[in-house]
């Protein structure tokens, strides 16, 4: 009868209807993006006889100026994009809580320096941070990733600084402190534990925000750079009235995709906050 | 039977004129400039081994910033605090913590003090195999002794805190004090979340606990009520000090300050042919912790004040007839006072 923590988490994920569609079509796109070199017809740079040619049987999703099929560069891209946000999530995440977990458990000066710091990082402005740091490191794949990662954890930092700054005054902290038990336990296993939950729906929307962050950024062409696929650059010849009217194959298919993406992301996060937390009554 | 305890014991613990002041923010610019909020002003008493000392005031009167401190987790501005004769306040970290785990808590929100995200035997282990109370291939044992100890199954360490109802997850919180094998035990308003007719379980299972194992406890409480069913000995506290300690029937009886004739009197009595004392209204207000006035801090609102009252602060005296156990109250009128409340009752 009694089930385990994992398993009533599982069972109340499933209560979240949307959450549960969000989660396959994401683990559908993930996998498609995965065995992009298996299933697609062209090499993401190859050039086709056909050019500018509108969807057909020979190119599902039709080709773009200089003859590349667009089905091809859209599962290479999404892999691309799907790359950069998740590991732009990691990193920033992870200097996040890093940061969050000293402010709010050490306190004091530090918590002072770091926060300031922090509400620095955040009032910068953000496309302006990433367009100038995209023009001292070489645009590419691993810089756009490291850009995102040292850019987005102020949000987390301050999350888990306030969730410490909370869950330090709770009873249960209290008796472990009267029970003689040392900090260590008292923060991993007392204090990180409760604020996991928080750390990994904030972190779905990180992820949905860097996704979009790089379509942002390769739309202005300082992100992945052509020839190599991704969302963003695909979309870039949209910027043209010529293709943005007379060629639609070319900017709905990414464009598509990167909404699906965002908002199942999203609705993940949103099912996975409800799921986590033991005490919600689903 | 009480006094030949007090008398032929050696006190557990002794608290000799604990303060706690907490400076107000936004007062002042400069740290040392700005105004005291005296939470605890000079607080002393004892506690002997295996008896129950109440202590009841009404809220933000300092008992549950008193109670805090002597598990450490609050730390006194000046006083002492002494546990088996040892000095808890200025003793080393080293040494405090081996004797630290001998005062354990038993907190008033029992969802609060319970972590949501890990099972009760995860909760009840880790403390015990920490401090080698237990060892690893015993400790599933222990865990179990404790559990039925308190009256619960002893497969409820499987369970999360959020499966139990409030009763039994306070019953996990006094399994988890009593693990640490501990001398003293401060009940911070441990039934006051509770129902009425679970409230009379935990009471009983604190008093069981007590015959059976013999650990002290600072029962803390707004309402006389409970506190009376389990205390031998009763502390009002007023305002941040104690204005009244004494044997619990010996207060309930014969109040000897003003304010704690009026807190019994407050208690409802079941049975209407047993309501005789008459009712006294606690009128006026609390003065400001911040600015204390100069005479007794009860003056504002107590009946019987004069013009020494507003004065000077009466200190605390012996009001016990010879033979008796001490009972002390802080009034300069309190023999007017106990007659009066004789006179109520007859």
């Amino acid at each position: 009868m009694e089930e385990s923590y994992l398993q009533s988490v599982i069972r109340r994920f499933r209560h979240h209807k949307a959450g549960v569609v969000s989660f396959w079509i994401v683990a559908v796109i993930i996998v498609l993006a995965l065995l992009a070199p298996v299933l697609a017809p062209y090499g993401p740079q190859e050039i086709t006889s056909e050019f500018s040619a509108a969807p057909s049987l020979k190119h599902l999703l039709g080709t773009d100026q200089i003859g590349r099929d667009v089905l091809s560069r859209l599962l290479y891209g999404t892999r691309v994009s799907l790359f950069v946000g998740f590991m732009a999530t990691v990193i920033s995440t992870m200097l996040g809580v890093l940061l969050g977990l000293l402010a709010g458990y050490v306190g004091g000066a530090l918590d002072m320096i770091l926060m300031r710091f922090t509400d620095m990082v955040m009032s910068f402005p953000y496309i302006l941070l990433i367009l100038v740091a995209s023009v001292i490191f070489k645009p590419g794949l691993w810089s756009i990733i490291l850009i995102f990662g040292f850019v987005d954890w102020p949000g987390v930092a301050r999350l888990v600084r306030g969730s410490i700054l909370s869950i330090k005054e709770q009873d249960y902290v209290k008796s472990s402190q009267i029970a003689g038990m040392p900090r260590s336990y008292i923060l991993f296993s007392d204090i990180l534990p409760n604020v996991m939950t928080n750390i990994l729906v904030f972190a779905t929307t990180v992820m949905a925000t860097s996704i979009l962050d790089e379509a942002a950024l390769s739309f202005l062409g300082m992100g992945i750079q052509p020839p190599a696929a991704s969302l963003g650059n695909m979309l870039n010849g949209a910027e043209s009235v010529t293709v943005l009217t007379g060629m639609p194959w070319l900017w709905i298919s990414p464009g598509l995709v990167i909404i699906i993406l965002v908002v199942c992301v999203n609705f993940v996060g949103d099912a996975l906050r409800d799921a986590l937390d033991p005490t919600a009554v689903v | 039977m009480e006094q030949e305890q007090g008398k032929e014991k050696e006190p557990i613990l002794q608290v000799r004129d604990l303060v706690k002041y907490y400076p107000q923010a936004n007062t002042a610019l400069l740290p040392r400039n700005r105004r005291l909020l005296h939470a605890v002003d000079g607080v002393s008493f004892e506690l002997f081994q295996g008896e129950t000392l109440g202590l009841v005031g009404e809220s933000g009167c300092g008992k549950s910033t008193v109670g805090r401190m002597l598990v450490g987790i609050e730390k006194p501005t000046s006083g002492e605090i002494l546990y088996k004769k040892k000095d808890l306040v200025h003793m080393p970290g080293g040494e405090l913590r081996g004797i630290r785990t001998e005062l354990q808590m038993v907190f008033q929100d029992s969802y609060a003090s319970l972590n949501p995200r890990k099972r009760v035997c995860d909760i009840l282990a880790a403390p015990m195999l920490y401090h080698h109370m237990a060892e690893k291939a015993d400790v599933n044992r222990r865990i179990e002794q404790l559990l039925e100890q308190v009256g619960l199954p002893k497969n409820a360490g499987r369970r999360y805190p959020y499966e139990f109802s409030g009763g039994q997850r306070q019953r996990i919180s006094i399994a988890r004090a009593l693990s640490l094998n501990p001398g003293l035990i401060v009940c911070d308003e441990p039934v006051s979340a509770l129902d009425m007719s679970i409230q009379a379980q935990i009471l009983n299972l604190l008093k069981e606990l007590q015959d059976e194992l013999g650990v002290t406890y600072l029962f803390i409480a707004h309402g006389l009520g409970a506190v009376h069913y389990v205390s031998q000995r009763i502390a009002v506290m007023y305002l941040g000090k104690i204005v009244e300690i004494g044997p619990g029937t010996e207060v309930f009886r014969n109040p000897r300050h003003p304010y704690a004739q009026m807190l019994i009197s407050a208690v409802p009595v079941a049975d209407p042919t047993k309501r005789t004392l008459t009712r006294t209204e606690i009128e006026g207000e609390v003065p400001s912790a911040v600015d204390l006035p100069k005479g007794c801090r009860f003056a504002s609102r107590c009946p019987y004040a004069t013009d020494r009252c507003w004065m000077s602060e009466p200190e605390m005296r012996h009001t016990e007839a010879p033979g008796e156990p001490p009972h002390l109250a802080a009034c300069f009128e309190w023999e007017r006072i106990a007659a009066g409340g004789k006179e109520d009752r007859s």
